[in-house]
């Protein structure tokens, strides 16, 4: 006779999260193709450029940051994570071992991997963009501005980029998920966001600006973390809820 | 094992299961049977927590499947829809199958993998049909689950492959005892593995027999109309084919043997009617025959 086995979640997450972190690998691989061709294009045109000259003298300023690099990051972990709540993503797991809960839990482990990993080299492509610059021929005199010289600086301002990023992931998470129950969403979501922050944006105080100044105005780093940990927090949650009735292989 | 009581299951107004009732019984094998669209594969979704019932009471190891971490752990479904990560090779498949299965054999998964001549390095999506199957067949016999559920398992498999697909099924069930479920449109091809039979029709259990029963169930009798009119009287027929004044009829097998032989004195032929005709003679439509589609045209 066949005995029977029994598995914790814990255990069944701890699995799940291992294989993704193998068959999901190609998500890695788009973000840091993503990354090198930010990095591509911050080094050749800056992120912005002032100018100015009289008769006999003229200047030229560019700015170069990781911004790009940290932008483009954070869009791709968002359809990283629309992708994850996807069909052929979800049946993959259901040919093993799964429930819906282990599922999501290890979906949430594995986007936040990635955020860290991804956040980690996004940072660091300021150092690539430095030496692009460097051996570039135009280059002529070179000053670090506000770039980070504190460790203070450092490890907030790595936390802070880790965060953005791991919250966008959460973001598409949740929107997936939503598309996942009614397909409309599909042009709903976008059309509202869209067309609200157009109405909206430009109006000062309106809830637009308010979402806007409580994402981003925020300086102290404890407080900033509370947020956004709390937002990706209720993604998530939200997303495990929606999807927990959700059926599989129902052809 | 498993008890299913009124199950009802509705799919944007179409009824896949209609109020079904079954019990199967630990460590036997049983051969799921029914027509295209008769509920089969919705059933077999429904035990291994897949979908969800509309209605009904479901239990699997006296649990509910659905989300149930416990039934998944200890079942699994095998059917042409098992979609496997195709970022990494079939070789890592395995590894990862074992990860999560508890009772996996790997040495028995290796050993059917190398006698079907697969690649290792191979991707899942870029098998054919056929081979499609004998891989997840492999995954579905070395997970060593307590409820193995094979839906269709020889989609595109070719007779050898197949044949060697009941013959495996058989011993590794003898040397590793189980709950199985068949389903299938073969069942002249596994009559030899199956204990009991379930048939199912527009997603109710019509019939859920012994195999050695199902076997004896109906006779075909071969005579003069006239004479199979007067002795069946107004007895439900399974199926009847006539040409002039002959006729061939399958009926359940109600009789005894004394009145067999009474028939028999008459002229009538007395046959047996095979397992997989009477599957066939069952679940058939009211609509007549697909003669009757070009008649009348």
């Amino acid at each position: 006779m066949m005995s029977f086995v029994n598995v914790s979640l814990k255990e069944t997450v701890w699995n799940q999260y291992c294989f993704k972190l193998k068959s999901f690998y190609g998500m890695f691989r788009s973000i840091i193709i993503l990354q090198v061709i930010a990095i591509g294009f911050t080094s050749l045109a800056g992120v912005a450029s002032t100018g100015s000259g009289s008769m006999t003298i003229s200047f030229n300023v560019q700015y170069y940051s990781a911004d790009a690099v940290i932008a483009f990051t954070m869009i791709g972990l968002f359809i990283n994570g629309i992708q994850m709540t996807t069909k052929p993503f979800r049946e993959d797991d259901f040919v093993f071992v799964t429930n819906r809960l282990s599922q999501n839990l290890s979906n949430m482990a594995f986007l936040l991997t990635v955020s860290v990993a991804t956040g980690i080299t996004a940072l660091l492509s300021r150092n690539v963009i430095e030496m692009i610059r460097y051996f570039l021929p135009e280059h002529s005199y070179m000053q670090d501005m506000d770039g980070p010289n504190t460790w203070y600086m450092v490890v907030g301002g790595g936390i802070a980029t880790i965060l953005y990023i791991a919250a966008c992931s959460a973001l598409g998470y949740l929107v997936g998920s939503l598309v996942q129950l009614y397909k409309g969403l599909v042009i709903i979501i976008p059309a509202v966001v869209i067309g609200y922050s157009v109405i909206l944006g430009t109006q000062e105080g309106y809830i637009m600006g308010k979402i806007w100044a409580f994402y981003f105005s925020e300086h102290h780093l404890g407080l900033f973390a509370v947020k956004l940990i709390c937002t990706i927090a209720i993604c998530y949650g939200a997303a495990i809820l929606l999807l927990n009735q959700k059926e599989v292989r129902n052809v | 094992m498993i008890s299913c009581k009124h199950v009802t299951k509705t799919y944007r107004g179409t009824t896949a299961l209609n109020r079904l009732s079954c019990n199967i019984h630990e460590n036997t094998i049983t051969g799921l049977i029914g027509r295209n669209a008769a509920g089969k594969t919705t059933l077999l979704k429904i035990l291994t927590g897949m979908i969800k019932e509309s209605s009904g009471e479901v239990e699997v190891f006296s649990k509910h499947p659905f989300n149930n971490l416990f039934v998944s752990a200890n079942s699994i479904l095998v059917d042409d829809q098992m979609s496997f990560a195709n970022s990494i090779s079939l070789y890592e498949l395995l590894q990862q199958a074992g990860r999560f299965y508890k009772n996996w054999d790997m040495d028995l998964a290796l050993r059917l993998f190398d006698y079907f001549s697969f690649q290792p390095n191979a991707i899942h999506e870029g098998l054919s049909k056929g081979r499609k199957s004998t891989f997840n067949m492999i995954i579905g016999l070395a997970s060593r689950c307590p409820l193995t559920i094979f839906d269709e398992p020889t989609t595109g498999m070719d007779a050898v492959v197949r044949n060697d697909f009941y013959r495996a099924l058989l011993k590794d069930y003898i040397a590793h005892p189980r709950t199985i479920i068949i389903s299938s449109h073969h069942l002249d091809e596994m009559e030899h593995l199956l204990e009991h039979v379930l048939v199912i029709k527009k997603g109710k259990e019509l019939l859920h027999i012994p195999m050695e029963d199902l076997k004896e169930y109906a006779i075909g009798l071969e005579g003069k109309t006239a004479v199979l009119k007067e002795w069946l009287g107004d007895q439900p027929v399974l199926t009847k084919r006539t040409a002039s004044d002959y006729a061939y009829i399958a009926v359940k097998n109600d009789f005894d043997t004394e009145q067999l032989e009474q028939v028999k004195q008459q002229g009538v032929k007395v046959s047996p009617v095979s397992a997989n005709d009477v599957c066939m003679y069952l679940t058939k439509g009211q609509k007549g025959g697909i003669d009757d589609v070009f008649r009348q045209r």
